[in-house]
């Protein structure tokens, strides 16, 4: 799932750290200086507790781009060979989101890792329904 | 006529006596047997005539058995005299019979009186003998003066019925009231001995209060004075109160400007962070050959995040000394609006101590009013209660006394009763 | 199966080697007495802190991660109809694989291995609503009755509740 040595974007939304992969993000911005139909305030995930910071990445929208507002940006982290493990086989089938693709160890703490993509689309989608 | 006094003796002649000379009694022998025979004859004649006085009204005298003719004239005028005593003395027997039976009659009429008490009707008496008649009146005068006397008492017995009973009904009328009264006046007299110990209770709770509002007088004098000194002190800290307003204000004008500059560097930063940032994200995704970068990319990061870290910093001190400044706002708001209020107590508790003070001093009089009027009360139930008493005596006596009428009007009444009873007895219609 | 059932964890409780009765591993949830094939049980476990998945349904409180591996967590309350178990430091939970599936089943307590004999199970009330949707018969033993869940078709009905894709929320 990961390449060896993987960067992973750290991020803070609501009362919870969640990873990226940085693959995915194009840059990061604040909600400020983007427009209303870039940004995606409320996810699976849940909504920002009134942070200003968004992860803008590719999206299928006539942008080109979408941005996830988060609370915070916390940095970079290194992930080793086998450092995120695959959601179990269970969890992922009853799971109202594909957007969830492992959990890695942060500083002891069970991180999930969220393709930001797949979570925005999914949301964009459903808010289409 | 004489009286026989002695019993029934030979005739004793009493021959009448003649002044005859002593010397005479020669002469006499022989005049004497002439003498002698009437001499004899005589002493017949007076033993017949003794005899005839002493109540033998048959004697009679032969005339012609005496020679001597005088004599013989005397026993003829004897015998018309006994004869004529002897139809006196019949009549008289007769007459008397008479007046006996009439008397007899007049007692057994009165006997019948007395016991049958039939006092009505005449007296019918069958006398007709006149000598009676004066019995006979005097009988009916017995009778008639005896029914008047008993219509008399019968009336008044009857009146005498009639007013004991009024008088008995008078007096126990009377006894009940007077007992209704002695009653009455006992509570009377009970009420009063409670009036008294109420009296003396109210006296002396007056007094009491009168006490205790001489020391609550003394208690608000000092009040007034702690007051006076409270109100001082609130303008004083009115007086700093504002002296601090004016501190606050510059301070907090002061913070201000710090603030506004802060927010210019705290956007500054944010901005550096968020260049290095998406340096670093380039870093990353170059993976290998971005390395170099991502570590200046991290350390412009560290730079700005440090410079984040102090704005932060000086924007909590900033936080912090204006809720420090508020607060002492607040604070001096609080001690202006304290003193304000304050004063405002102030001057009502002065106004309460005032009207206390004088509020007490009335309080005091009518205490003193009070105890005055209970005891003035007092001496006025204590004549009360002894006129009460007084009264209680003479219900008392009087009550005793009506006892005693009911009881003398009773014993009337049961005398009328009988006297009524008795007279009963006679008919008088 | 036969690998399943040495690696059964209750100790000093050998297997029965055939014969009228069969092993159940028996654990207490919901108030009752519910028992599954013994050969289903790899471990008991005490849970620990648990990762709390977004979008996921009520009987699936989360994963766990145990001796390096992730397991998911399964709640039979929620999937029957009933409250949530309640999760503490101290919760026992029995580590089942049915199939392809790896669950780690939330309990009240773990009684263990129990013979229940064959000719003593009944069949389970005509009710399809509830847990009776899941019983393959009801047992009884000198503690009492004891209900015989189909671990395998309840895991089963289990992954075919998935919730709808793009639900907002956590």
């Amino acid at each position: 799932m990961t390449a060896p040595d993987t960067e992973v974007l750290l991020f803070e939304l609501g009362a919870r750290i969640f990873a990226a992969g940085v693959a995915d993000v194009l840059r990061i911005g604040t909600a400020a200086d983007l427009g209303p139909e870039e940004l995606v305030l409320a996810t699976s995930l849940g909504a920002a507790g009134g942070g200003e910071r968004a992860i803008v990445v590719r999206d299928g929208s006539p942008a080109g781009e979408a941005a996830l507002v988060v609370d915070r940006v916390l940095g970079f982290h290194a992930v080793g060979e086998g450092g995120v493990q695959p959601l179990p086989a269970l969890a992922a089938a009853v799971l109202g989101t594909r957007a969830i693709t492992g959990l890695l160890q942060v500083d002891d703490a069970t991180t999930l890792l969220i393709d930001l993509p797949t979570l925005i689309r999914e949301r964009r989608a459903a808010a289409a329904s | 006529m004489p009286t026989p006094k002695k019993p029934a003796q030979p005739a004793r002649r009493r021959a009448p006596r003649a002044a005859a000379p002593p010397l005479a009694a020669r002469d006499r022998a022989g005049r004497d047997r002439a003498d002698g025979a009437r001499a004899a004859e005589a002493a017949r004649m007076a033993a017949a005539v003794r005899a005839l006085s002493e109540g033998q009204h048959e004697v009679r005298l032969d005339p012609a058995s005496f020679t001597d003719p005088g004599l013989a004239r005397i026993a003829e005028a004897v015998n018309l005299a006994s004869d004529h005593i002897r139809g006196e003395v019949a009549d008289f027997r007769s007459r008397v019979q008479a007046v006996t039976d009439g008397v007899e009659q007049s007692i057994a009429a009165m006997v019948r009186l007395v016991v049958q008490g039939d006092l009505s009707g005449e007296l019918r008496l069958e006398i007709t003998d006149a000598a009676l008649s004066p019995l006979v009146a005097g009988v009916a005068q017995v009778m008639e003066t005896l029914k008047r006397f008993v219509k008399e008492i019968r009336e008044a017995a009857l009146r005498l019925s009639t007013s004991s009973a009024e008088v008995l009904a008078a007096a126990t009328q009377n006894e009940s009231s007077t007992a209704a009264q002695a009653s009455a006046i006992h509570e009377t007299t009970a009420t009063m001995e409670e009036l008294k110990g109420a009296s003396h209770q109210i006296a002396e709770n007056a007094q009491m209060v009168a006490g205790v509002a001489d020391q609550t007088l003394g208690g608000a004098r000092q009040g007034e004075g702690s007051i006076k000194l409270f109100m001082e002190s609130m303008e004083k800290v009115r007086h700093n109160a504002v002296g601090v307003d004016d501190a606050i204000g510059k301070l907090s004008r002061r913070v201000e400007r710090i603030g506004t500059v802060v927010e210019v560097i705290d956007e500054i930063a944010d901005r550096s962070d968020l260049l290095a940032l998406n340096a670093a994200l380039e870093g990353a995704k170059a993976g290998e050959a971005g390395r170099g970068f991502s570590i200046v990319a991290a350390e412009m990061r560290r730079l700005a995040e440090n410079v984040l870290e102090s704005t932060k910093e000086i924007k909590n001190l900033i936080t912090e000394i204006r809720e420090s400044t508020h607060a002492a706002k607040e604070a001096s708001d609080g001690n202006k609006r304290m003193a304000a209020e304050g004063e405002k107590i102030g001057a009502a508790a002065m106004s309460s101590v005032t009207g206390i003070l004088s509020g007490i001093q009335s309080t005091s009089d009518a205490a003193r009013i009070i105890h005055l009027a209970t005891q003035q009360q007092r001496s006025a139930t204590e004549q009360v209660v002894q006129s009460m008493t007084e009264i209680e005596e003479v219900t008392r006596s009087a009550q005793a006394g009506s006892r005693q009428a009911t009881g003398a009007a009773s014993e009337l009444a049961t005398l009328a009763d009988r006297l009524t009873l008795l007279v009963q007895r006679f008919k008088v219609d | 199966m036969a690998e399943a059932r040495n690696r059964a964890a209750p100790a000093g409780e050998p297997p029965a080697s055939g014969g009228p009765e069969a092993w159940y591993f028996c654990l207490r949830l919901l108030g009752g007495r519910y028992a599954f094939e013994a050969s289903l049980v790899t471990e008991v476990i005490r849970l620990g802190p648990l990762t709390r998945l977004p979008a996921a349904p009520a009987f699936l409180p989360g994963v766990f991660t145990h001796r390096g591996e992730v397991l998911a967590v399964l709640d039979v309350g929620p999937l029957v109809g009933r409250g949530a178990t309640p999760i503490r430091p101290s919760t026992r939970a029995a580590l089942v694989h049915c199939g392809e599936w790896k669950v780690a089943v939330v309990t009240d307590g773990v009684e263990g291995l129990v013979a229940l004999p064959a000719r003593s199970i009944e069949a389970p009330p005509a009710e399809s609503a509830g847990m009776a949707e899941f019983l393959s018969g009801v047992g009884r033993d000198r503690q009492g009755t004891v209900a015989i869940l189909d671990l395998p078709r309840m895991v089963e009905a289990a992954r075919s509740r998935a919730v709808p894709a793009g639900s907002a929320g956590p």
